[in-house]
C-alpha cells in the first residue's frame, strides 16, 4: 500500500472513531450545554479584558479595540482548530493508567490516531462555537481586506497556528510515557499560549518577542498573520518575508514535537511501565 | 461564623476526643500538598506569566500618562500583582478535587457514616492545606516581586489589617470552593467548572483590571458579587486605599460574604445528604 | 509447517527506580537514581504449532503478562526472539495487530456509551472486515453466544458476563489466525464461564485458531488445554502435555468407598491391611477416602479387594485435579524434573 493510501486509510478510520466518540457523549445533554458554556466563558474572558481595558485607554500600542479583537480572535481560532480533533489528548493519563493504551498498541492504526479518537469532550464545541463567533465579529470588525490571497493566507495560518500549540501540547503529552503526571505542564502551555498570543507581542519587549518568536513560535499562530493582514507588518520584527510564511513553522514545530512522540513512545515499549 | 459552626457540629456529636484524627488530616493534608508542591509552582508560573503580562499592557496602555483616575502606573502594578498572589494562594485545587473524586467513586458514603464529621474533616483539609500554602508563598515572593512589583504595606496598621482581610478572604475562597465541590453531588460531569470559576471570579474581582475602570454596566454588578471580597478588599487595604473606618467596613462586607456563603453551603449540604439519602450516593 | 508462535530465549528486563523512604530518603531521591533491574522473564522459549489452544499459567509476577506483550507487541524484549506466524510483532506492529486478536478480562475493548453492535461495525471497519465475512461472524456469534437481546444496549449497560462475551465476539469477528486469552472468566458466574469455553473451544476446532489461553481459573484449562506451559519467575518450568503432568506429578488418585449403613452403624471400618499397596487419608461415618497410584495398584483389584471383604453402598473415585498439581509445583517448583 502506497503512503499516500495508507495515510488516507488511517485519517478516514480516525474520522470514523472521533464520530464515535461524540456520539457517545450526545447522551449527556446537560453536560453539554454546561460545557458549551463553560468554555465560552473561559475563553471569551480575555476579551471581555480588552473590551474593558479599550473603553477607556482606547488604543494599546497602536492597535485598536478592533484591531486587537481581530488578533485575539485569530489566535482563538488557531487554539479551537487544534482543540477540536486533538483534545483526547489531554486524557492521556487516564488511557496510559487504565491499559487503554496498550489496546492501541494492539490495533492496527496509528496509536496516536487512536488516542486523538479515544475520547469527546463538549467543552471543544463549546472552543469552536467561541471561536468562530470572535471570529465572524473580528473579521468584520477589523480593516482586512479578505481577497483570495488573503484568505488563503488565513486558512494556512489558523493551521499553522493550530500546528504549532499542538506541536508543544504534544511534547508535553509525550513526556507522560516517562513522568505520569503532565497536567500542570499542559496547563501552563495552554495558557502561555493564551496570554502571551493574544496581545500584540511587541508589547512585551524585545526579548520576549525573540524568545516566543524563535524558542517557543507564539508570535507565529496570530500576532504576526494578523499584522501582515492588517498592513502592520512595517511593525514587527521581523522580516515581511517571513511574516508571509508565518504558517510554515507551525508544520515545521509539529513535524519535529511528532518525531518526540514516536521517540518516547519506542522508549515506553522498551522501558515497560 | 465559621469557628461557631465548627462548635455546634461538634457539640451535635459530642466528641473533642476527635482531635487526634483532624490532627491528622491536616497533617496528611498539607503532606500531600508539599508531594504535589510540582503542580502548585507550576500553577505559580501561570500567575508569573499572568503579572507579566499584565505589567506589560498596562504599561504600554499607561504610555505617557503617569496617573490615570487617581491610580499612578506603580501603583496599579503593585496591585496586580499582589492580587494575582493571592489568587494563586488561595486558589488549591486539591481539595475540592477530593471531594468531587469521593463523590464520583461512591466513597462518599464511607465518609458520610465515619464517626469523625465530613464537614470538619473538609475543614481540616482545607487548614493542611493551607499550612502548605503558606510554606510555598516564601520562595514565591522573590520571583513574583521580579516579574510584577511589591512594596511593604502602607502602614504597620495597614499591615495587621491586612492579615485579617486575607484571613476572612480565604475563608470566603475556602467555602466556595467547598460548594463547588458539592456540585458533584448533583453532576459528575463538572470538568472545568472550578477553572471557570477561577477566570470568572479573577476578573470581577478585579485582579486584571481595577474595578474602578470598569464600566459602569460591568462595575454594578460585580460590587455585588463576593469575588471583590476576595481579591480586592485585602489588597486595598494592603496599598492603603482603604483606611480606618473605610478598611472595618469592607471586612464586615467580607465576613457577611462568608456568613452568607456558609449558610449557603450548609443549606447544599442538607440538600445533598438528602439526595445521598435517597439516590444511595 | 512453520510454527504459529515461536519464542527463543525471550528475556525481558525492566530497571526500576529505587525509592528511599522517609524524609532525608525524599531528599536523596532526588540526587542519585539507583536503579534495580527486574528480570521479568529469563530466557523463555516455546514454540505453538498452528491450530493449538495453550494454557500459559503462573502465578502473579511470574511473567506470564510480559511474555503476552512481547507477543502482541505492545513491549520490546531486551533480548531474544519473538516471532508470530513469521512477523516480529513490535517491529511490524501494524502487520501482526491483523492477524491476532486479544481480549483482556479485566478490560474492555469495546466502545463503552455506545451500542455494542456499533462497536462491531468499528471493529469491521478497523480490520478491513469484507461486508460478507461482517454479516457471517456477526450472524454466527450472536447466536453462538446469545447476544440477541442486547446487542443494541450501550456497553456500560452491560453485566460482565455480556460484556464477556461481547468482547471475546469482537476479538473474532475477523478471523485471527491467533487469540490470545488474558483471564477471559474472571469474574464470571457458572453458567457464563461454560458458554465462553464452549465458544472458544469450538473456535479451536472449527476455525482452526491458535489460542494462548491465561489464566488462573484452572478448570478452565482442563476443560480446554490439552497442552499447558507453566512460568515462574520468568522462566519455563513445565511444557507438555495436561494429563502427563497430572500423572507425573500427582499420580495419586483416591478412592472413596461408602460402607453400607448397616455396617457403619455396627461400627464396622476398613482395615488397612486390605488394601495392600493402597493408604487410608481419612475415614469417618463409614466414608473411607483410600489414596493409591495407579500405576502401582489398579483401580480394580483394589474395589474386588474391598468388595469382598465389606458390604458396600457405593464407590466413586476423585481425580486429581489441576490446581492441586500446580499448587504443588509453585510451592517446589525444585521438584518438576523436566
Amino acid at each position: 500500500m502506497t503512503f499516500v493510501r495508507a495515510t488516507g486509510r488511517s485519517l478516514a478510520l480516525t474520522w470514523a472513531l472521533q464520530k464515535a466518540a461524540f456520539r457517545g457523549q450526545l447522551e449527556y445533554r446537560l453536560n453539554f450545554v454546561l460545557m458549551v458554556v463553560m468554555a465560552f466563558f473561559y475563553q471569551g474572558s480575555g476579551i471581555a479584558f480588552l473590551w474593558v481595558v479599550l473603553s477607556k485607554f482606547h488604543t494599546l500600542d497602536g492597535w485598536t479595540f478592533r484591531d486587537l479583537a481581530f488578533l485575539y480572535a485569530v489566535r482563538l481560532l488557531a487554539h479551537a482548530c487544534w482543540v477540536a480533533p486533538c483534545h483526547s489528548l489531554n486524557e492521556i493519563d487516564l488511557m496510559l493508567r487504565e491499559g487503554k493504551f496498550d489496546q492501541f498498541l494492539v490495533r492496527p492504526l496509528n496509536p496516536l490516531l487512536q488516542a486523538i479518537s479515544s475520547h469527546f469532550r463538549m467543552y471543544a464545541v463549546g472552543d469552536v462555537i467561541t471561536g468562530t463567533v470572535l471570529f465572524v465579529l473580528g473579521a468584520s470588525l477589523a480593516h482586512v481586506s479578505f481577497t483570495p490571497p488573503h484568505v488563503l493566507y488565513l486558512v494556512l495560518t489558523v493551521i499553522g497556528g493550530a500546528l504549532a500549540e499542538g506541536a508543544f501540547v504534544l511534547v508535553a503529552v509525550s513526556l507522560v510515557f516517562r513522568y505520569f503526571e503532565t497536567w500542570p505542564l499542559r496547563f501552563l502551555i495552554d495558557n502561555v499560549f493564551l496570554l502571551l498570543g493574544s496581545y500584540p507581542m511587541r508589547v512585551f519587549g524585545p526579548t520576549v518577542s525573540w524568545i516566543f518568536t524563535w524558542i517557543v513560535p507564539i508570535a507565529f499562530v496570530a500576532y504576526i498573520p494578523s499584522s501582515a493582514l492588517l498592513g502592520r507588518a512595517g511593525g514587527l520584527h521581523v522580516s515581511p518575508i517571513i511574516a508571509w510564511a508565518a504558517p510554515a513553522f507551525g508544520f515545521v514545530w509539529f513535524i519535529a514535537a511528532y518525531r518526540f512522540w514516536r521517540w518516547q513512545l519506542r522508549g515506553y515499549q522498551s522501558s515497560g511501565h | 461564623m465559621t469557628v461557631a459552626v465548627f462548635h455546634r457540629d461538634f457539640q451535635r456529636t459530642g466528641r473533642w476526643r476527635d482531635l487526634p484524627a483532624y490532627a491528622q488530616i491536616v497533617r496528611s493534608r498539607f503532606k500531600l500538598v508539599v508531594t504535589y508542591r510540582q503542580a502548585a509552582f507550576f500553577l505559580l508560573a501561570v500567575v508569573v506569566v499572568q503579572i507579566f503580562v499584565l505589567r506589560e499592557v498596562w504599561g504600554s496602555l499607561y504610555a505617557s500618562r503617569s496617573s490615570v483616575n487617581g491610580l499612578d502606573k506603580h501603583a496599579l502594578i503593585v496591585y496586580l500583582t499582589i492580587a494575582n498572589l493571592q489568587g494563586w494562594v488561595m486558589q488549591d485545587p486539591t481539595v475540592s478535587r477530593y471531594m468531587y473524586e469521593r463523590v464520583r467513586q461512591g466513597l462518599v458514603a464511607f465518609d458520610l457514616i465515619r464517626p469523625v464529621g465530613f464537614v470538619p474533616q473538609m475543614f481540616a483539609h482545607i487548614a493542611g492545606s493551607a499550612l502548605a500554602t503558606m510554606l510555598f508563598v516564601v520562595p514565591a515572593l522573590p520571583i513574583v516581586a521580579f516579574v510584577g512589583s511589591l512594596d511593604a504595606p502602607a502602614s504597620a496598621s495597614a499591615g495587621l489589617l491586612y492579615l485579617l482581610s486575607l484571613t476572612c478572604a480565604y475563608a470566603l475562597a475556602s467555602v466556595i470552593s467547598l460548594v463547588l465541590g458539592m456540585v458533584a453531588f448533583w453532576t459528575t460531569e463538572i470538568q472545568g467548572l472550578t477553572m471557570l470559576y477561577r477566570l470568572v471570579s479573577q476578573f470581577f474581582a478585579g485582579a486584571l483590571v481595577p474595578l474602578s475602570f470598569f464600566p459602569d454596566a460591568i462595575r454594578i454588578p460585580a460590587e455585588f458579587m463576593p469575588f471583590q471580597s476576595m481579591v480586592y478588599t485585602p489588597v486595598a487595604i494592603y496599598v492603603g486605599h482603604l483606611r480606618e473606618a473605610a478598611a472595618f467596613e469592607a471586612i464586615g462586607v467580607q465576613a457577611v460574604w462568608v456568613a452568607l456563603v456558609c449558610v449557603g453551603a450548609w443549606a447544599m449540604w442538607r440538600r445533598a445528604l438528602f439526595r445521598v439519602a435517597v439516590q444511595g450516593g | 509447517m512453520p510454527p504459529a508462535i515461536r519464542v527463543e530465549n525471550l528475556v525481558k528486563e525492566f530497571r526500576r527506580a529505587r525509592q528511599h523512604s522517609g524524609f532525608l530518603g525524599g531528599v536523596r531521591t532526588l540526587f542519585t537514581r539507583q536503579c534495580d533491574t527486574v528480570r521479568a522473564v529469563d530466557g523463555v522459549s516455546f514454540r505453538v504449532e498452528p491450530g493449538e489452544l495453550v494454557g500459559y499459567i503462573g502465578p502473579n509476577g511470574a511473567g506470564k503478562s510480559t511474555t503476552i506483550k512481547m507477543m502482541t507487541g505492545i513491549l520490546v524484549p531486551t533480548s531474544g526472539t519473538v516471532e508470530v506466524a513469521g512477523v516480529t510483532p513490535w517491529r511490524d506492529r501494524e502487520k501482526n495487530s491483523l492477524q491476532i486478536g486479544v481480549v483482556f478480562g479485566q478490560r474492555s475493548q469495546l466502545w463503552w456509551d455506545l451500542p455494542l453492535v456499533e462497536s462491531f461495525k468499528l471493529i469491521a471497519k478497523l480490520y478491513r472486515i469484507s461486508e460478507p465475512m461482517y454479516r457471517r461472524n456477526l450472524d454466527r456469534f450472536v447466536s453462538m453466544l446469545e447476544m440477541e437481546e442486547f446487542l443494541e444496549r450501550p456497553v456500560r449497560q452491560l453485566s460482565l458476563g455480556q460484556r464477556m462475551r461481547g468482547d471475546l465476539a469482537a476479538a473474532m469477528l475477523y478471523e485471527p489466525r491467533i487469540l490470545y486469552l488474558d483471564e477471559p472468566t474472571v469474574g464470571l458466574d457458572a453458567v457464563a464461564k461454560e458458554k465462553m469455553r464452549t465458544f472458544i473451544e469450538e473456535m479451536n476446532r472449527v476455525a482452526d485458531t491458535t489460542i494462548v489461553l491465561t489464566t488462573h481459573d484452572l478448570a478452565d484449562v482442563e476443560r480446554l488445554c490439552t497442552r499447558i506451559i507453566l512460568i515462574d519467575h520468568g522462566r519455563v518450568l513445565y511444557d507438555g502435555n495436561v494429563e502427563y503432568l497430572k500423572a507425573k506429578y500427582a499420580p495419586h488418585r483416591v478412592l472413596v468407598v461408602r460402607l453400607d449403613p448397616e455396617a457403619a452403624a455396627a461400627g464396622v471400618t476398613v482395615d488397612p491391611s486390605d488394601v495392600a499397596g493402597a493408604e487410608i487419608v481419612e475415614q469417618a461415618d463409614g466414608v473411607a477416602r483410600v489414596r493409591f497410584e495407579s500405576a502401582r495398584t489398579p483401580v480394580h483389584d483394589l474395589i474386588a479387594a474391598l468388595n469382598a471383604r465389606y458390604a458396600i453402598a457405593d464407590l466413586s473415585i476423585v481425580e486429581p485435579d489441576l490446581e492441586g498439581v500446580v499448587r504443588q509445583i509453585y510451592a517446589e517448583p525444585a521438584a518438576l524434573v523436566p
